[in-house]
């Protein structure tokens, strides 16, 4: 009956109370009639009024019939729940508070890992897309030349498109066209080849966005594609920004249009603007030879329906040929191979980084939410047991077990509903803090930049995780729910073994979790004391590292080494300055990762050796007078060392062990890859490179010696102080900026903040676990608190029969305490092993303990025992002062 | 057989007796709901004293399926009293019921009636 449901609907909104008024005018006029027939019968009224009946139950009749049942019991189960929530205002907080955090917590991090990891590309159908890399012995690479994406490029196959980019930050960008001093912000430039856009299927918001037209001859095109973020952030979002120009080096690009907002490359981070390749000899002038041989990342688009596995295997031939044809010996090893990945979520460099930690983070976040569900139901438990005798009241007068039950999940969805609500508002802004935590990166790599918006994925993880906290605190309870009557009235209420057992194990349970948390967050503290502590090779007191880029200067060559020597010397001559050098990388990280394998290298009279990785660094004279790093024998490089002067390197103790056992290297010599053989002046001892875990073989040559480090965008000037080196940066960047005004600083800090840097993912996994460990804790405790006290509730009888008996008040609550701290020992006894097994699989991210470390063990276990004896306390006391007399009587 | 197709029907139908009683006493004319009572009770014969607690409701009921419509008037002894009414679709739908009632009550009267 269609009409009947809208004529319901529609006088949910008209005016009820008006309604109702009419209704009783209606009836009240209606008695008034019947009265009068019966006085004009010769009755008394009073017989008239009975036989119209009771117009209250009239009148409900009557509104009965406008009502949509279900959803009257619905808001009345409803309003029920909320008011029983108001009156255990205590355990509603616990309740969605730990709810809150559980859900909030999860939200945060799931939002984050979604914009790092998951989100694919805001491109057309991102989902066909790969990128290529090449798998060498040593590694993953994703870096090709230009070259061979024209290759690519020309036999598609089983590619629809074929396209390319590459990102490099650069300063010196003017805008505007204004004359003066060069802008020191930074810039992410990058490159596109001509069919970018068109393979990613992005169209312009305004203007028009690069085409192959505009990628056809090396150094013609001086254009430009800015992004939405820059044009805000640079133009204001000027409408005519569009034949506006950038100026870099000399070379004004016209700016053609702008991307939507959103679009912001396939990097990791943000791209500001896009120039077609045939500029790159322009863009970066550091980089010797042509376009053919700039660096690449290759994007590709596969054709419908193509999976990635499919394409690898059809192109297979063409791989092998390119390989043969364009790879010499030494830059890829026959065993190298050609494989595609999928680019739906583009190309980070720093995502590996974070994928491990942010996992583990989802995890022990998870975990959390466990707990608190864990708690919950067994304080649920503990309420609807104590509500036994209410529960059977209601069924004896009527309710019926299903209506109950609908009551009970009402108030569960109630408590989720609540949880979530606030848990949303966690959410925002715990992300907000992560998100500011993670762009803290290194100066050398990019900086995570992540932005979170509330969208339709995570609100339905978030929807998922409410309702599986929901069912969790519902069905708890209301599993139990299937009184008998009988008992429940009469006496003490249904078996109370079987209850004490889910409940203890409920408590076991969470005991377990926290147990697995504390000790995941005791091993991420000790790694990270241990990495902070470590003896890293060099002095860090009394010293500052000053990263520049050279090469946006526009020098090159021996122009370039000029300069460099210029600052250092220059800096050198300051007072209070110990010794200056430079590195191409800090001594923290940076340095050629591809120093190459030791079987690449062939040493003077030794045999060549596999196993060890290496690296190099491209240093300056006086270079570990300036670190500290000690030298072992021979000799520091000094300004002798130059391009003409003979090849010399000093190498670090377990290089010289590894290739020439107890022998003296002094004076030996040995090649590297491209042919140059250079001579051994001085052995240095080990110091900590790339990040504070690695130990390897290290070799340092003078820069001016190594044309390859030239073209690296970042160079470092360690300055060392005689005494504290507190209050000369100021001075260092007037310096710098007299020798040459277009020379960026990009950074000042001390070794210890290098260090900080470095460790950032450490930090973060040690702070996240030791934070929501210690969450986990106090939940714990107020579970354990409630179902305790629920427990000794439920006993109170019992414990006025011990007392008849002879039990004395501290007798009883070394009972209660001991009893509780029993359950606490089987969580724990539970819960250290899977610790320790789960702690194996984080093994490579610990770093001085191993994954059976015993004293974390001992003091996690203290801490759950302490906590679960100081929880228990409380409803121990309250039974030890049971008296005996009210005791027995209360049942 | 049957003069009622399904189920659901079959309860309707059972439910909506008061009903079509209330439509065939407004078929002469509108009325309140005292007057519908009285009628009711007159025609019957006395065997059909209808209990408020119900009446209202059906009247409720009427009205939602748009079979009636009500509007207040002030009665001959000056007192606003509401009155109800037929709609057209309330006279079909009287028509029906009638219709069907009918055919109930021939065929319980031939089996009730009939020898053996």
């Amino acid at each position: 009956m269609n009409r009947e449901f809208w004529s319901k609907i529609r006088s949910m909104f008209a005016g009820r109370t008006r309604a109702e008024e009419e209704l009783r005018e209606e009836l009240e006029t209606h008695l008034q009639l019947e009265i009068e027939d019966s006085v004009s019968r010769g009755l008394p009224p009073d017989e008239a009024r009975r036989r119209f009946g009771n117009a209250t139950s009239i009148q409900e009749a009557a509104v009965e019939a406008w009502r949509f049942p279900v959803i009257e019991a619905l808001l009345q189960d409803l309003r029920h729940g909320l008011r029983l929530l108001h009156r255990s205002p205590g355990f509603t907080a616990v309740a969605v508070l730990s709810l809150a955090i559980g859900i909030g917590a999860n939200t945060a991090i799931f939002s984050v890992t979604d914009a790092l990891l998951l989100r694919p590309l805001p491109v057309k159908n991102p989902r066909e897309l790969v990128l290529f890399r090449h798998v060498e012995p040593t590694g993953t690479v994703y870096n090709f030349s230009y070259r061979w994406f024209k290759r690519l490029q020309d036999q598609p196959g089983v590619f629809t498109d074929v396209a390319a980019s590459w990102m490099i930050d650069r300063y010196n960008i003017r805008t505007n066209g204004a004359a003066g001093a060069g802008d020191q912000e930074r810039v992410s430039v990058a490159l596109a080849s001509g069919n970018y856009f068109r393979m990613l299927g992005v169209l312009a918001a305004m203007g028009r966005l690069l085409s192959d037209d505009d990628d056809r001859s090396p150094g013609g095109h001086p254009v430009a594609v800015i992004s939405h973020r820059f044009w805000e952030g640079r133009f204001g979002l000027a409408p005519d920004v569009i034949g506006r120009t950038i100026i870099l080096y000399d070379t004004a690009y016209t700016i053609l249009g702008v991307t939507p907002r959103g679009f912001e490359g396939e990097w990791g981070r943000p791209a500001d603007l896009w120039v077609p390749y045939m500029m790159a000899s322009k863009v970066m002038p550091e980089l010797p030879g042509g376009p053919a041989q700039f660096p690449a990342v290759i994007l590709a688009r596969l054709q419908g329906g193509v999976a990635i596995r499919q394409a690898q295997a059809a192109s297979h031939a063409v791989f092998q040929q390119l390989i043969r044809e364009e790879a010499g010996p030494q830059r890829f090893p026959a065993a190298s191979r050609l494989e595609l990945e999928s680019g739906t979520n583009g190309y980070s460099e720093r995502r590996q980084t974070f994928t491990f930690p942010l996992a583990v983070i989802m995890s022990v976040v998870g975990l959390v939410l466990l707990v608190a569900c864990a708690n919950l139901a067994t304080l649920s438990l503990a309420r609807a047991a104590a509500r036994q005798r209410e529960l059977a009241v209601r069924l004896a007068i009527g309710a019926t077990q299903g209506r109950l039950l609908r009551q009970l999940l009402a108030e569960a969805a109630l408590l989720a509903a609540l949880g979530a609500g606030v848990g949303l508002a966690i959410a925002i802004w715990m992300a907000r803090v992560l998100v500011i935590l993670l762009a803290q990166g290194t100066i050398n790599a990019s900086r995570i930049y992540v932005e979170i918006h509330p969208d339709a994925r995570v609100l339905g993880f978030t929807a998922v995780i409410s309702l599986i906290t929901f069912f969790a605190l519902g069905m708890a309870p209301a599993f139990r729910s299937n009184v008998s009557l009988a008992p429940s009235l009469g006496g003490r209420g249904a078996s109370p073994g079987g209850r004490f057992a889910l409940g203890k194990a409920l408590v076991a349970g969470q005991v377990a979790l926290c147990a697995v948390l504390l000790f995941g967050a005791g091993l991420f503290l000790r790694t990270l004391q241990n990495l902070r502590g470590q003896d890293l090779g060099f002095a860090t007191d009394n010293a500052l590292l000053v990263w520049t880029a050279p090469v946006q200067t526009g020098r090159t060559g021996p122009a370039l080494w000029n300069l460099l020597e210029s600052v250092r010397n220059r800096l050198a001559g300051l007072p209070g300055i110990k010794a200056v050098s430079l590195s191409n990388g800090g001594v923290l990280e940076g340095g050629e990762d591809r120093g190459g394998r030791s079987e690449q290298m062939l040493f003077e009279g030794y045999e060549a050796k596999a196993g060890m990785t290496l690296r190099y660094f491209a240093v300056g004279p006086d270079f570990f007078t300036a670190t500290g790093l000690q030298l072992v024998a021979g000799r520091d490089f000094s300004s002798t060392d130059s391009d003409t002067s003979p090849p010399v390197a000093i190498i670090n103790r377990t290089m010289a062990r590894f290739f020439y056992g107890n022998d003296n290297p002094i004076g030996k010599r040995f090649g590297g890859r491209n042919g140059k053989e250079m001579e051994i002046v001085g052995v240095a001892r080990d110091a900590k490179a790339g990040s504070a875990r690695d130990s390897r073989g290290v070799w340092y040559v003078p820069y001016r010696q190594n044309a390859r480090a030239l073209r690296l965008p970042a160079w470092c000037f360690i300055v060392r102080t005689v005494a504290n080196s507190d209050g000369f940066t100021p001075r260092i960047r007037e310096e710098i900026r007299k020798i040459d005004d277009s020379l960026p600083v990009l950074r000042i800090n001390t070794m210890s903040e290098q260090l900080a840097d470095v460790l950032v993912p450490d930090r973060l996994l040690a702070a996240v676990s030791a934070i929501f460990g210690s969450v986990a804790m106090l939940v714990a405790c107020a579970g354990i608190y409630g179902s305790v006290s629920y427990s000794t509730t439920r006993r109170t009888a019992e414990m006025g029969v011990r007392v008849a008996l002879g039990a004395t008040q501290s007798g009883i609550l070394r009972m209660v305490v001991v009893e509780s701290l029993a359950v606490v020992s089987t969580g724990l006894a539970f819960g250290l092993p899977i610790a320790v097994m789960l702690a194996r699989i984080v093994a490579s991210r610990l770093f001085g303990v191993s994954p059976v470390d015993v004293p974390t063990m001992v003091v996690a276990s203290a801490l759950i025992l302490a906590v679960g004896a100081f929880a228990a306390l409380l409803p121990a006391l309250r039974a030890s002062r049971v008296d005996a007399m009210t005791a027995l009587r209360c049942e | 057989m049957s003069t009622v197709e399904n189920l659901s029907e079959r309860l309707e139908f059972l439910q909506g007796t008061l009903e079509v009683l209330i439509l065939r006493s407004l078929q002469l004319g509108p009325n309140h709901a005292y007057g519908i009572a009285q009628f009711l009770k007159l025609q019957s014969n006395q065997e059909f004293v209808v209990d408020n607690g119900s009446l209202y409701p059906a009247l409720q009921r009427l009205l939602q399926r748009g079979w009636v419509k009500a509007e207040w008037k002030t009665s001959p002894n000056v007192r606003r009293a509401k009155y109800y009414r037929l709609t057209s679709a309330g006279k079909k739908q009287l028509v029906v019921a009638t219709s069907k009632w009918q055919r109930f009550a021939e065929a319980m009267g031939r089996i009730l009636v009939s020898e053996g």
